[in-house]
Order: C-alpha cells, then structure tokens, then sequence
C-alpha cells in the first residue's frame, strides 16, 4: 500500500461537478490510468479516496487536496501524467507527492479550518473604492453578523462574524473583486454566498450581480505547517 | 452566447447537464468536416446519456473525417425558463453552438409522451415546427427510433423519418446529403432522393386520405418514383458492426451509468404485445469472442466499474453462461462487476443472478406480466406459475428477502377471474418465501402493474384499449385483493397510458392535437410531476378530435392502418393471425428452437435468425 497526497484544480465546467459526482470521476480516471486503487474490506467495497474538503457546486477550486491510496509503489510524476491523461475537461492535476504513513497525523478532512476565496462580483454600474472600503470596515468592524441557517426544516440564527478570518475589496470600473479567508469544516463553516449577503447589507451594490467564486486555497490554520502539502 | 449562459448555469438545478466537458466527448474543428449533425435527446440528459442508440450513432458520425455530431438534450424546465428569458437558443454540449446552425437535427422517438418536447426543442432552436414552414437555410429535421414505425401523429413535423436500426443507412444519408449540397439541390430535391433510401420514409411525399368513418382510405406516395411501402433497415452483421469502444462517460450520474454491452438484438419469444420484440426482429446474436473484446476495451476508455449485459432478453443469449465467466475472471478483480438487467422467469435466471452478484441486492425482479395461465397463453408468455414458484424459492433459498412482481391490466380478454390470478400468485410467492424461511421482518412481495397499450406492429394493434374507467376500477379491485402485511402494491397513472395509446396508435390528423397541446404549455409527459392530464383533452378538444376514438378503436383485419405502409418485416397477415391463436389462447413456438412460426419476416428480407445455439457451459 501507498499514499499519495494530490494537489488539483476543478474550474471551468467542471465546477458543476458535485462532490459525490467527483469522487466517481477520479475513481474512473484512476482505472483509466490504470493506477492500482486499494479498496476497503468488507462486503461493500470502496476505493481508499478522500477529499480535504467538498467544493460546493458552482464553485471553482485552484489547489485542492486530496488523498488516494494505491496498492503499488508508483514514481510521483507517473501518477501526475497518467492521471491528467484521463482526467474530463476542467480537472486537472497540479502536483503530487507521496504520503509518509510513519508519521502520524489526522485524516486529511479533519484538518482543514480554513480557505480564501476570491470572488469576482460583476456590477450593473461603475463604483468607486472608497464605497468598497467603507462595506469592508463596516463588516469587519461589526461585533457580530447574525445569519438565518435552515438546517432538517429548522431555522437557526448562527453568527459568522468569527469566521470571517480576513476580508479585502479592490474594484476596477464594474467588477468588485473580493478576496476574503472563511473559517471552513466542521467547525463555524462560513459558506461565501453569507459573506456576500452580509457585505449586501453593509451597501455593497451586488444585489442578483453575477459573481464568480474561487475557492483558491484551503488551510490548516494553527498547525506549525498550514499548508496541507 | 457563452457568457449568457455562464450567468445562468449557476441559477438552474444540475447544471452540468449542460456543460459537455465530459470523457470521450468529441469536439471537432467546425470548419474541418462538410456535414455538421446534433443529436437531440427529448429528454433530460441523464435519461438521453443512457440511451445505447445515441453512443452507437454518435461514435459513427464523428468516425467519418467529413462529418460531426454533438449533443442537445432537453432542457428541464428551470433551464427553459431561463433560456427563453434571456434569448439562449438551444444549442450543444460540444461547441456550444446554436442548433439552428446545424445542417441535421437528428430525434430520437423512444416514447410518445416525449412528443411535446420535440416541439418545444424545435421552438427553442427558433425553428418552424412544420416541416412545411422551414426554409433551405434550416436543418434538416429528422427521427428514428422505436416510435419512427408509427410517426404520423408527428409527422408533420419531420422532414424524413428512419425505419429501423441506424448504423448503415447515416452513413448514407450523410453522403447523399453531402453530394446533393454539392450538386447545389433543393431541399425539396434533396428529400426525393434521401426518400430513394431504404428505410427512408419522408412523410410530406405521402397522401392521405380518410373514410367517413374516421379510419384511413388509403396512404399514397405523390410520385411515381417513391415507394408505397418503406421497409426496415437492419443490420445482417450484428457481430461485426460497428460498436461504441469509447463510449461518453457522463460526469453526473445517468440512469445508466455503466458499460452497456449489447449481446444480441432481437427477441425470439413473441409475447403478443411487444413492439420490440417485432421491431428488432430476427434474433441476432453476437459472439462471446466479440463480446469480450469490446468489454475490454470499454472497460479500458471509460474506467466503469460494470457491465450490464443489455439485449431485450438476455437470459436468452445462447453463450450467457460462459460469456459471464470469461468476463467476471477477467475483470473482477479489479473491481468490475457484471450486472442483468432483467430475469427470465425460471431457475437458469436465479443462478445467473447468483453468480453475478456476490453481493446480495435485496429485490430481484420478474416479469410474469398476467395472473393466469389462460391469459398467459393470450399474450402468448410462456411462464408457468410452476416456474415462477421455483425461481423465487431458488431465489429465497440464496438470500434474497424481496421480491418485485411486474404485470399488466387491461390486457385483451382479460376478466377479474385474471386478476384474482395476480393476487393469488403475489400469496404464493409470499407462501414460498415463509416455506424457505425468509425472516418475517423482511419478506416483501411488489406487485407493480402498467396498464397496457395495444401498440402498432404488433398482433394486439387491432386491440382497443381498456377504458380508462374500467383501468380505474381494476387497480382499485386489485388494491383491496393485495391486502397483505407482505404485499405492496404500485400501478401507474392510467391517463398517461390513455393517451400513449391514442398516440400510439394515432394519425396525421393528431399532429394539430399535439401541436396544440404544446401551446397549452405541456412539456416532459412522461414525467408525472410534469403531465398535465386536462391540458391534454383541451387540446383534443380544441381541434375537434376524440382521444377515445383512437384509443378505444377496434381494427377489422381488413382495415388500413394509419401505419400499414411502414413495415417492420412481421406480415399484417401474420399478425392477424396471432391475433386469431391469442382468443383462442393458443400458444406460438419461439424460433430460437429452429421451428419457423412463420412471421414473414426472414424470407421477405432475406435474412435468418442467428442464434448460437449449442453447449452454453463451456469456458469462453
């Protein structure tokens, strides 16, 4: 057995793909790799693949992460090649590296806590910077940001103001580009469809605006290496 | 056009039914190739990416360097909205394009209540829906498929229809179409010589006309130089045709989302209502060696991780054993299985279930379609409630705990004693499954029943249909029968059977009916959170036309039917007389056995039945 570490990017069509949809995709690309996946034991068995963190639908993703295992010892770049190869148009694999098993450490899912995104929000009309910065300080100077969450039919008031980790704004003439880092995971998930909402609010004119979201890394934050290469 | 629609793919539910991208898709260079074809699906994509027909004809245009095809499906009604909104034509997944740019728009016809929504493609693509109100700059519109034998409710809409399997006559459609635009032809031109094709049937070249009863005079080609009748095509080589080998592997989910391997086509076993099992006529099988080839190569450009064993009746392929062998040593361990579609109703199935699926699903599924042995022989299904007993026992005794029953009401003849007989058979397998121990907390029987529709080409096609009411009243009698903690019962809406039967069986004159309907807003029939039953019967209203007229109507032998001038290869006189042994409960013998029942087709198209035949337990 093997573990590999794969740094990959879904944009373009591919951000359509849904989670549960991609992790076939790879399944698939892998045998058409040929790449020897291990599968679990038991009754029902699934091959040993698992994403850092899903990406919604809509969304594109410059570097994620994910990890496979293999049942052969194979060269990095081999699987690099042979996986691009026979990845479908939009996903395609950056880098790849092995996995040291000897050292322990959490399940890829578990570390993720964070992720910067960049969002790009197409306005009707020009507007200026000052207007920007004055909806970015307004947010971030806000002590909290009540939002409604529905969740199994039930609605609840949940605050994201702790997990907007950073927020920039720069625009240029009807594009607003926001680059913001949101507390992501189990743990005070900010989705970036909230943040827009709340930076709505504050008088950002983006109200049914076109807006392009980028998921562009994703982090461990706390641990000595936030990266999760 | 592009950067509209990335505006709106985020706002529609599944936006990658629209976005292409996937493996195996084929983009080529628009300029580099003479003939540029769409494929359309009236459906959404995942119902039209399980469609074999569509992998087969789509791999064999894009092998020609002269020529492409791309793909448009349906789209979902969110996705119309939005298109008609903001002025998005439909257009490919490819390149993109509109399909109006297109110089063939190929349909496919696999169920009549997807009618409306060829019209409502048409509409989007901003094209007439009248053949007769297109132009020479337009595509040229055309069909195929099971439903191309009875095209008249549509068949104003086409420019040409096509009989039959497709893989040879595309071909010549695209190099006739090629040399008319060359030789600069009018369209009008063009459809004389494309209808000199066998298996092309170009309905505006035909006459009409009516009885006062309502039934049909006579169908009459306008010109001397065009068929009166229009034959099938069919392929004599099913072994050595061309098949997919690099199939579009979807990137969502698709009905069928697996490597679909076609073991033979055709059926021998001439059940009384199956269009199918007349329209694929004569029975040819392919060999174990092909068969492995292309599962392996398949295998090897797509990455399934199943095959499925597809045909009409698979369990009736001579070398099925062996060929499940030789694929389940070769793939499974990596991971590949083997799957059925469907079970023949007998112990030879179970075994073939047992040992394609380690892995016990829960339900296994037959098909004893009526309750009685009498009625049974009507339609002339050879299954005894002997042999149902055994497989279902064989079936417990190997872990299954449930078990799915399908059959259909309103069969010809058929009275409540028939019923009674789907009840008492659901009882018996209950009986059966409590016998080999099946534990009380699990045991489960479904009946599920359709409602039948006598359907053209077959021996039933002089058949009326049930009334609606009757159907009604025998779901609700067979609902209080199957009241048992071990019995569930679903049926389908009998109104959309209703009118799959009024078109169905339909003519010209119902073109206005469905044009009208699609005005009145119906789209996606087939689906029942989309049927909108009344708006339907407006629009036979609207154009003074009866559904029940057609539904209901009793055909003499002598009668010309709507679709007599299309021939599928069975004889009408043939089919009279099945119709005359299913009253007498007579049965008719399968060829597969080699005795000839004498259906006509075989010596009219000069073709055999090619079965396999011999010992089916050898190794591949």
């Amino acid at each position: 057995m093997a573990k590999y570490r794969i740094m990959f990017s879904k944009t373009g069509a591919a951000k359509y793909v849904a989670h549960l949809d991609l992790n076939r995709i790879f399944e698939r690309s892998c045998r058409r790799a040929e790449l020897p996946l291990a599968f679990s034991q038991g009754f029902n068995p699934h091959p040993k693949i698992s994403f850092a963190v899903p990406l919604a639908v809509g969304v594109s993703g410059e570097k994620e992460f994910m990890d496979i295992e293999l049942t052969e010892d194979l060269k990095t770049e081999d699987i690099l090649n042979r996986l691009n190869d026979s990845l479908p148009s939009g996903i395609k694999v950056l880098d790849v590296r092995r996995v040291d098993e000897s050292i322990k450490e959490k399940p890829l899912m578990a570390r993720v806590n964070s992720a910067d995104y960049r969002i790009e929000c197409e306005v009707e009309a020009a507007i200026d910077q000052q207007q920007v910065d004055k909806a970015v300080t307004a947010l971030l100077s806000s002590e909290s940001l009540p939002i409604e969450r529905v969740t199994k039919g039930k609605t609840k008031v949940v605050d994201i103001r702790p997990g907007v980790l950073n927020l920039k704004g720069q625009v240029t003439d009807n594009i607003i580009v926001i680059e913001t880092e949101l507390r992501t995971g189990s743990n005070g998930n900010v989705k970036p469809e909230e943040l827009l909402k709340q930076l709505q609010m504050v008088g950002l004119p983006i109200d049914d605006c076109y807006c392009n979201i980028t998921r562009i890394g994703v982090y461990s934050e706390g641990e000595a290496n936030k990266e999760l290469w | 056009m592009q950067q509209k629609l990335e505006r709106l793919l985020p706002q529609v539910q599944k936006p990658a039914r629209y976005t292409g991208g996937e493996w195996n898709s084929v983009t080529k260079d628009w300029d580099s190739v003479d003939v540029h074809m769409a494929f359309a699906f009236p459906d959404v994509y995942e119902v039209g990416m399980s469609f074999l027909g569509l992998q087969i004809i789509y791999n064999l245009v894009n092998q020609r360097q002269d020529a492409l095809m791309e793909r448009t499906f349906a789209p979902w009604v969110d996705m119309e909205e939005l298109m008609r909104k903001h002025d998005i034509p439909l257009f490919t997944l490819e390149s993109r394009r509109p399909v109006k740019d297109f110089d063939i728009l190929g349909f496919t016809l696999q169920y009549e209540m997807t009618f409306t929504n060829i019209l409502n493609m048409l509409n989007l693509s901003g094209l007439p829906l009248k053949s007769s109100d297109r132009d020479e700059s337009m595509p040229l519109v055309i069909a195929g498929g099971p439903c191309a034998f009875n095209p008249e409710p549509i068949a104003d809409f086409f420019d040409l229809v096509v009989l039959g399997e497709g893989e040879e006559v595309i071909n010549e459609m695209l190099d006739a179409y090629k040399d008319a635009r060359a030789a600069n032809l009018t369209r009008q031109q063009l459809l004389l010589k494309l209808a000199k094709i066998e298996g092309v049937y170009v309905p505006s070249l035909y006459e009409v006309e009516y009885l006062e009863s309502g039934k049909i005079k006579s169908v009459t080609p306008k010109q001397p130089d065009v068929p009166a009748k229009i034959n099938k095509r069919l392929m004599r080589d099913v072994d050595n045709a061309p098949f997919p080998n690099q199939p579009i592997v979807p990137n969502i989910g698709a009905i069928h989302d697996r490597v679909m391997l076609e073991v033979q086509r055709g059926c021998t076993r001439g059940c009384r209502f199956c269009q199918a099992g007349v329209l694929y006529r004569p029975v040819r099988e392919k060999t174990p060696e092909t068969l492995m080839k292309q599962a392996e190569e398949i295998i090897k450009s797509t990455g399934h991780d199943e095959i499925s064993l597809t045909s009409l009746s698979t369990a009736d392929y001579s070398k099925v054993g062996p060929l499940i062998t030789g694929l389940l040593d070769q793939h499974s361990g990596k991971g590949v299985n083997v799957s059925l579609p469907s079970l023949r109703v007998d112990a030879f199935s179970i075994d073939l279930a047992k040992e394609v699926q380690k892995v016990r699903r829960s339900t296994l599924t037959f098909a004893p379609e009526a309750g009685t042995q009498r009625l049974r022989d009507v339609i002339n299904k050879g299954v005894t409630e002997e042999d149902l007993i055994k497989a279902v026992s064989a079936a417990f005794e190997s872990g299954w705990h449930a078990i799915k029953l399908y059959f259909m009401i309103g069969l010809p003849t058929e009275t409540y004693e028939d019923l009674d007989g789907i009840a008492d058979m659901a009882k018996a397998v209950v009986k059966a499954g409590l016998e080999k121990g099946v534990s009380r907390g699990r045991l489960k029987v479904t009946v599920s029943t359709s409602s039948f529709v006598p359907k053209s080409h077959t021996a039933f096609q002089f058949e009326p249909q049930d009334t609606l009411e009757e159907l009604k009243n025998k779901q609700q009698y067979l609902k209080s029968k199957l009241k048992d903690r071990f019995v569930s019962f679903n049926y389908h809406d009998s109104s959309t059977s209703f009118l799959e039967a009024a078109l169905a069986r339909g003519d010209r004159r119902l073109c206005a009916v469905v044009s009208r309907a699609y005005e009145l807003g119906c789209r996606f029939d087939g689906w029942s959170e989309c049927f909108k039953y009344d708006l339907w019967l407006k629009a036979f209203a609207d154009v003074g036309l009866d559904p029940k007229w057609y539904a209901y109507q009793r055909y003499d032998y002598e009668d010309v039917l709507p679709w007599d001038h299309l021939n599928a290869g069975v004889s009408k006189r043939y089919l009279s007389l099945e119709h005359k042994r299913a009253i007498k409960e007579q049965p008719t013998i399968d060829c597969r056995g080699g005795k000839c029942p004498g259906c006509g087709l075989c010596p009219s198209m000069d073709i055999e039945p090619l079965v396999l035949g011999g010992n089916d337990d050898g190794q591949v």
